[in-house]
């Protein structure tokens, strides 16, 4: 069972602040990885604080995320240092910092995981303009239903906005005003939530409601987009419409959370055509698009990562041409995790689907 | 061998594994059992050693099938590369059937060192599967 | 083969196979003769082994230096650098001494020059004249002109001289004339052999003259090894399993055993050992294939499941399968009125006659009787293995061979005789630099002209991206041809050469010796089959399919590279645990090739059983291996001692041992040979308590006593599988009913008058310790079987010890009053926990070390480097613990003997600028091959244990390991050249 601690304060962010400060100042751990606000932009981007004062900008919360921080928190949890860690990171980028884990890139030990309950993330730009608008996007937002509109195409059809293996969680749905709700995970959370010295409190019963009402809402339009997108790329030549503007820039890559390569292989040399194999494929096909394999990236890839894609819809984000990335993969990765009955981010103990397979069959085989 | 009526001659890409199905095919060879010619074998160490892009690689260049053939369980020279290999198929063929290959159009089957006649059975059943199917949709495409 | 052989071994058998490539392996140069016309004898013929029904028969083929040796399935033969493989040829006789001995031969001329014969089968067409298919025993057709083997490459036919009729139809459509009928057999002599290997096998016992069955008189009466065509997808009917007689599939099919074994009569006082678990694989693949509904019997005396996991496997088939077992020996079999069945009449249980219909009947047969060896087999210099005087399965003939190439390894360092040693010369400037192909069109002496001019394939070939040059040849398989060749290769800019012509496996010798006149090495040279393409009429775009073709392998060519070895020296000691007779055959063996031996023993004393052991023989057998080793200069012992921690890969280890005293001491070594044994298990705990119901262990060591009087003991009763051969010990334990037989024997010695009972469940006196169970009967001794539901009832009623059982032959009820009951309570292995742990070895659901293939690789663990003999491995006599020794002693060696060991161009290699260390390919490697170096933080290959599976490079994501000959780039080209 969780235990719950409410913070208020002058606003949501705030109170984020109030809670997440102490850690720091209380010893509870060595350093806060959290998206901040810097002095160049309101922009809120990971940032790793060792010091309580300098936590000033902090605010997770923001409708904003120019990464999948995953990436940038296995930078930082890579191994174990023995500095004990706080993580505050949306839902999807837990996913994908599980996934990581699980191939090796970052390390679980001496992390708190402080999971945030995220109603979805605006395209930059998008967020900059209300910014410029309107200072406090932040508050904004979070009551605002017609600024909640706004998120990216993809996080409107998240259903996973809470976030799971969290020690703690927190989460302003159904809240009061400029308050937010403080909730343990993990006997680890329920440690730090006492030791915070936050003030208890009862789970409010409209959460339930409200939470229920916007899965519903996000579940019927991840259907929508799937069975669209499944109809605009169900022919590989309506497939290469959809991509016939790919730069074979490899930012989708870049930005993915779970393309955990240190270099893709199409920058290596396994796809690194000789002259001869291009003047052959253009002596045969009569032309050859360059830089060639535009759809062969796009289908490795999600041969690499179908089984893990978290659904953060970073790849559509970051797209110089608009190709609705995240679209493509979220709609085929349901479909391979529905076959591998994988769930990324559902358990770290649980190994990615290759390296489970049929064992051994009968006795007096080797192993 | 099996003639069909139709003037459609598919490509077939099979990559089959150099120590049971390979052999399976030198021996139908061997024993005079003939199949259609265009199956484009290429010679895999072992059904583990398939890499997704391979796969990804012969339907973007306009394969109509893919065959794999490998060991039976249990026979796979590198103990289990063949149920490995099975694992990997499961997701391959959900990905290509979102692209509109039917997923009939890869195919994965052991067929041990003595079974000639079964490769040939296997060849012939699934040019004709094909030949069914008509020409791979990425067929005539200019794929980028 | 540069160097002549030193070695021959006769027989190209499993046994034989096995013994060339151990001394392959060691570096010997060796010839290996069989006088069939194909290799493999046996191997070729069966598809699947018990116990688990899998085939697995190229695990045999070497492990590391693979570059040695051509990979692939081995019924279609055998390449390894350092092996001649002569067929058609029969030793006949045998001169000099070890070390130096003069072999004669005879090649029989099988009408075929294999240097011409391109396997085209043309002349199979014409033939004119049939014969039974001997490959399929008889059970189908075959021509005059035929392959001996199906599977076999080169395909080049033979002719069977006896059934031709010398008609010369052959002659005329021969396209490379590679037909003579008129070759007379040669003699060949081979001067300077070191020693010789006898390994012809035993024969098969062929039962067509023993009435009773009806072989021959009734079609669908085969034997055991006809079945297993019937099986075989190659077989006479492609695998559909129908009788002989009508083609239909048998729904009632009987196996009858011991078909001319176990019968004195006819001189064969001996088991076949393999014969019952044969037919019980065929039982359930009879299921498997017909439905479970097909009713299969199988007619035994003594189901003799002995080995390891043969218990369960029988079990099994009984319970989950519903074979049926019958306890009989079939009084006949005789046709029955419906067309074609059996009846088998036989005596059942209750000892009733009963005649059962069957629709088919398999004679399970073992060794021939009449096989004698030849003249030349006690020559010194000639080790036979035992398969050539006991038929035994195939992993105790692998074993056998190793022990055999052990011994004949000793005997050529004794006499001297060390292997060459190899330098590889490094690559010219002209083949190391960039790519430049020469292309070879092959008319085939005209006959592929046509193709070749039709299609322009020199100007298309011209059209290839890349440096190419084009010559054209009227015949390469002649020697003009094959000169003109060399002349470009010499000459010319061309580093790297495809053929077009014909069949490639027929093509690799000439490339080989290519090779070694231009230095062009031949990985670096391919063929493509152009006339089979062109006969491949069926093809709707004939230009389409040659290029295709060609542009494949051109491309390969083109990447292909050879990078140079990566060599790993190697620590040339071994490590041995467990001192018993296993363990120290196995420090012998190493320790008299000059290798140290570090020998590590538990226990205070070295020896493992031999204390406990009675019979003089194999007391004298350990005693004097105790002794050779406590004073050979080359083997350390530390007794009290084990080993704690072992790290490292083969060549290269590192273990720590840990003394009684706490003390520790580190060994580098290069590879470890585990043999911690086992012992006697414990009476189970509800044995009653009485000084007469004692073990067999125990009743053995009391007649053993000196001065034992053993008038009192009057009536003694033996009591088999005593916690063996049910759950939870569902295994034989091998040693205890030719123990009870013996101590009976030793007790009728002492006490002539004395009565014995033995109540077992099968006599497991396999081989030739049949013997001993027929002795035992003419000498009086009781045999009663029983159920293991049905055990004999042991009771104490005022002081006397009695004895309940049923006796099926008197068909009532007996009781006996015992002076003795020995109870035989088996065997089980010493605690190996520590020890698998420590060498990451797996182990056995019943606590034995579980070995890399109990087939085919029968001392090799899961890991390289890592060796597993005796009673760790499963239940052993002692003499066959030896022999297991010594083969893993063998095993060892192959590592130990050489300096270094390079790693195959084939096999995986890490690029580890771009590796994101995920691990993923360690947790795929089947082998065990890869791990992290943790100082350097990268991932390494083991180049010894990685056998280039190429399972870690198509789980990379991103190209960070590759595999050697097969790099995703050229694998990419290849498809894109398929496709056109
Ligand atoms: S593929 Fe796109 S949506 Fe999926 S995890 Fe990667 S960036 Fe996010
Ligand atoms: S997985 Fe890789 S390292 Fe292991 S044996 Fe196969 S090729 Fe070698
Ligand atoms: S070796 Fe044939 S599938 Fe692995």
């Amino acid at each position: 069972m969780s235990v719950y601690a409410m913070v208020k304060d002058t606003s949501v962010t705030e109170a984020v602040k109030a809670a997440l400060t102490k850690l720091i100042s209380q010893d509870l751990v060595d350093a806060v990885l959290v998206a901040a606000k810097s002095p160049y932009s309101a922009l809120p981007m990971p940032t790793l604080f060792a010091n309580a004062e300098a936590m000033d900008g902090i605010d997770p919360l923001a409708p904003a995320a120019p990464f999948n921080a995953a990436r940038q928190a296995a930078t930082v949890s890579r191994q174990a240092t023995g500095k004990r860690l706080a993580l505050v990171l949306r839902p999807c980028e837990i996913r994908a910092l599980i996934e990581l884990v699980k191939l090796n890139q970052c390390t679980l030990e001496n992390v708190v995981l402080i999971g945030i309950e995220c109603l979805g993330r605006m395209e930059n730009e998008v967020f900059l303009r209300h910014a410029a608008a309107q200072g406090d996007v932040t508050a904004e937002f979070l009551k605002n239903t017609s600024l909640q509109d706004d998120i990216t195409r993809t996080c409107k059809m998240c259903e996973q906005f809470e976030p799971a293996h969290a020690d703690i969680v927190m989460s302003t749905l159904g809240m009061a005003e400029n308050s937010v709700l403080f909730a343990s995970g993990s006997e680890t959370g329920e440690a730090l939530l006492k030791e915070l010295g936050l003030s208890p409190a009862e789970k409010p019963a409209e959460r339930e409601t409200v939470t229920k009402q916007l899965l519903e809402k996000r579940a019927a339009f991840k259907k929508e987009v799937f069975a669209e997108t499944s109809e605009k790329i169900n022919s590989i030549e309506k497939f290469e419409e959809m991509i016939g503007t790919c730069l074979n820039c490899y930012n989708c890559r870049q930005a993915c959370p779970v393309c955990y390569c240190k270099e893709c292989v199409f920058l290596t040399d396994v796809f690194s055509a000789r002259p001869e194999t291009l003047l052959r494929r253009a002596q045969k096909r009569g032309s050859v698009k360059l830089p060639t394999d535009t759809s062969m990236f796009h289908l490795t890839r999600l041969s690499h990562i179908a089984h893990a894609c978290v659904g953060c819809g970073q790849c559509s984000s970051v797209c110089p041409s608009n190709i609705p990335v995240a679209d493509i993969f979220t709609t085929v990765a349901a479909q391979v995790q529905a076959r591998y009955d994988y769930v990324p981010g559902r358990d770290v103990q649980e190994p990615i689907p290759y390296l489970m397979f049929e064992e051994k069959q009968k006795s007096g085989e080797p192993k | 061998m099996v003639k069909s009526m139709s003037d459609f001659q598919p490509k077939i890409i099979a990559l089959v594994c150099n120590w049971c199905t390979y052999t399976a095919a030198d021996l139908a060879g061997t024993s005079r059992l003939s199949y259609p010619a265009n199956i484009r074998m290429i010679r895999m160490m072992c059904t583990g050693m398939i890499d997704p892009k391979y796969i990804l690689k012969a339907f973007l260049d306009g394969a109509d099938g893919v065959f794999i053939g490998g060991c039976h369980p249990g026979d796979c020279h590198y103990i289990n590369g063949n149920l490995k290999f099975k694992k990997r198929m499961a997701g391959m063929e959900a990905i290509i059937k979102q692209f509109g290959f039917d997923e009939n159009r890869l195919r994965l089957r052991w067929i041990g060192a003595s079974e000639g006649p079964e490769f040939q059975h296997n060849m012939t059943d699934f040019i004709q599967t094909i030949q069914d199917m008509g020409p791979s949709p990425a067929q005539g495409i200019m794929v980028l | 083969m540069n160097q002549p052989a030193n070695i021959l071994v006769i027989g190209a058998g499993i046994s034989g196979i096995r013994s060339a490539l151990d001394l392959a392996e060691l570096g010997y140069k060796v010839c290996l003769l069989d006088r069939a016309p194909a290799m493999g004898g046996i191997l070729t013929r069966l598809d699947r082994q018990f116990p688990n029904n899998h085939c697995g028969i190229c695990r045999m083929l070497p492990m590391f230096d693979r570059d040695n040796s051509e990979e692939f399935c081995l019924r279609k033969g055998l390449s390894h650098e350092n092996i001649e493989v002569l067929l058609s040829t029969e030793v006949i006789a045998v001169e000099g001494n070890p070390g130096n001995m003069t072999v004669t031969a005879v090649k029989q001329a099988t009408g075929v020059d294999a240097d011409r014969c391109i396997g085209c089968q043309e002349c199979e067409k014409v033939c004119p004249v049939e014969v039974p298919d001997t490959f399929n025993a008889e059970l189908g057709k075959r021509k005059a002109i035929y392959l001996a083997v199906p599977y076999q490459m080169p395909n080049q036919r033979v002719i069977d001289l006896q059934a031709c009729t010398r008609c010369g139809e052959c002659v005329k459509v021969c396209p490379t004339a590679a037909i003579d009928l008129e070759r007379t057999p040669e003699t060949l002599t081979f001067e300077n052999i070191g020693g010789v290997v006898l390994a012809s096998g035993t024969g098969l016992f062929n039962p067509q003259d023993m009435d009773i069955y009806g072989m021959g008189h009734f079609p669908n009466v085969v034997t055991s090894s006809a079945f297993e065509r019937i099986l075989s997808s190659s077989g006479p009917y492609q695998g559909s399993l129908i009788r002989p007689s009508d083609q239909h599939p048998p729904k009632k099919i009987a196996w009858i055993q011991c078909v001319g074994s176990r019968n004195p009569m006819i001189g064969a006082d001996y088991c076949s050992s393999a014969c019952c678990m044969i037919s019980i694989k065929q039982a359930l693949f009879a299921k498997e294939r017909l439905g479970s509904d097909t009713q299969t019997t199988i007619f035994y005396m003594d189901m003799r499941t002995f080995g390891r996991d043969y218990q369960r496997y029988r079990d099994q088939a009984e319970k989950e399968n519903n074979v049926a077992f019958v306890r009989c020996r079939i009084h006949s079999i005789e046709p029955n009125e419906e067309e074609g069945n059996l009846k088998i009449s036989y005596v059942d249980h209750s000892g009733k006659p009963v005649n059962a219909v069957f629709d088919m009947a398999v004679l399970a047969t073992g060794k021939d009787p009449l096989r004698k060896l030849p003249d030349f087999a006690a020559h010194p210099g000639i080790i036979a293995t035992d398969a050539v005087s006991e038929w035994m399965d195939i992993g105790s003939s692998v074993v056998s061979a190793s022990g055999v190439s052990e011994r004949l390894a000793r005997m050529l360092s004794s006499a001297g005789i060390k292997p060459e040693k190899q330098a590889t010369a490094p690559l010219s400037d002209k083949v190391a630099g960039s790519p430049h192909l020469q292309v070879v069109l092959c008319s085939c002496n005209g006959s592929l002209d046509k193709v070749i001019e039709e299609n322009q394939l020199a100007a298309e070939l011209k059209k290839i991206p890349g440096r190419i040059d084009i010559m054209q040849a009227k015949s390469v398989c002649d020697a003009e041809g094959l000169d003109q060749v060399k002349e470009i290769l010499l000459n010319g800019p061309a580093n790297r050469v495809l053929f077009a012509a014909c069949n490639a496996q027929v093509f690799r010798p000439k490339l080989k010796q290519l090779a070694a006149v231009t230095g062009i090495p031949k990985e670096f040279m391919d063929v493509v089959n152009l006339r089979g393409l062109t006969e491949n009429a069926a093809s709707h775009d004939l230009l389409g399919e040659i290029m295709n073709q060609l542009e494949m392998r051109a491309n390969r060519l083109f990447r292909k590279k050879i990078t140079p070895a990566d060599v790993r020296p190697i620590q040339k000691t071994a490590l041995v645990i467990g001192s018993g007779p296993a363990g120290l055959s196995a420090a012998l063996a190493l320790a008299a090739q000059n290798i140290k031996v570090v020998l590590v023993e538990k226990k205070e004393t070295i020896g493992g059983n031999f204390a406990n052991i009675h019979d003089a023989q194999i007391r004298e057998m350990i005693g004097q291996l105790m002794d050779e080793a406590k004073d050979h200069p080359l083997i350390t012992m530390h007794t009290d001692t084990e080993v704690i921690n072992n790290a490292g890969v083969a060549g290269q280890f590192v273990a720590r041992l840990r003394h009684a005293n706490g003390a520790e001491t580190t060994v580098l070594h290069g590879a470890a040979v585990i043999a911690t044994g086992g012992g006697k298990a414990d009476l189970p705990a509800d044995t009653l308590a009485d000084n007469k119901i004692i073990s067999l262990y125990d009743l053995e060591a009391e007649l053993n006593q000196p001065g034992i009087d053993a008038a009192n003991i009057n009536t003694v009763v033996f009591m088999q599988c005593i916690g063996s051969r049910e759950e939870p010990r569902n295994y034989c334990s091998r040693i205890c009913c030719l123990k009870s037989l013996k101590t009976a024997m030793k007790l009728k010695e002492l006490n002539p008058n004395c009565d014995i009972y033995v109540f077992y469940r099968d006599m497991m006196t396999y081989g030739e310790s049949e013997k001993f169970y027929t002795q035992a009967r003419a000498k009086g001794i009781i045999f009663i079987p029983f159920e293991k539901q049905e055990k004999p009832a042991i009771k104490i009623e005022s002081g006397r010890v009695l004895v309940e059982g049923y006796d099926p032959v008197l068909n009532e009820p007996v009781c006996i009053e015992a002076d003795r009951v020995a109870l035989a309570s088996g065997l089980i292995p010493n605690p190996v926990d520590l020890v698998a742990s420590t060498f990451h070895v797996e182990t056995t659901q019943d606590g034995f070390i579980q070995e890399a293939d109990s087939k085919w690789r029968p001392v090799d663990t899961g890991r390289e480097g890592i060796f597993v003999c005796g009673l760790a491995r499963g239940p052993v006599r002692a003499d066959e613990a030896v022999q297991e020794g010594k083969a893993a002693g063998l095993r060892a060696l192959r590592i130990l003997a050489r300096d270094t060991i390079p790693a195959s161009q084939h096999s995986a290699y890490v690029r580890h600028a771009i590796c994101s260390l995920c691990e993923r390919c360690i947790a795929v490697c089947p082998f065990d091959a890869r791990y992290v170096d943790p100082d350097l933080g990268r991932i390494m290959v083991d180049p010894v244990a990685c056998q280039g599976c190429g399972v870690c490079a198509a789980e990379c994501p991103n190209g960070a390991t590759l595999i050697g000959d097969f790099e995703e780039y050229g694998v990419m080209d290849e498809i894109e050249a398929a496709l056109g």
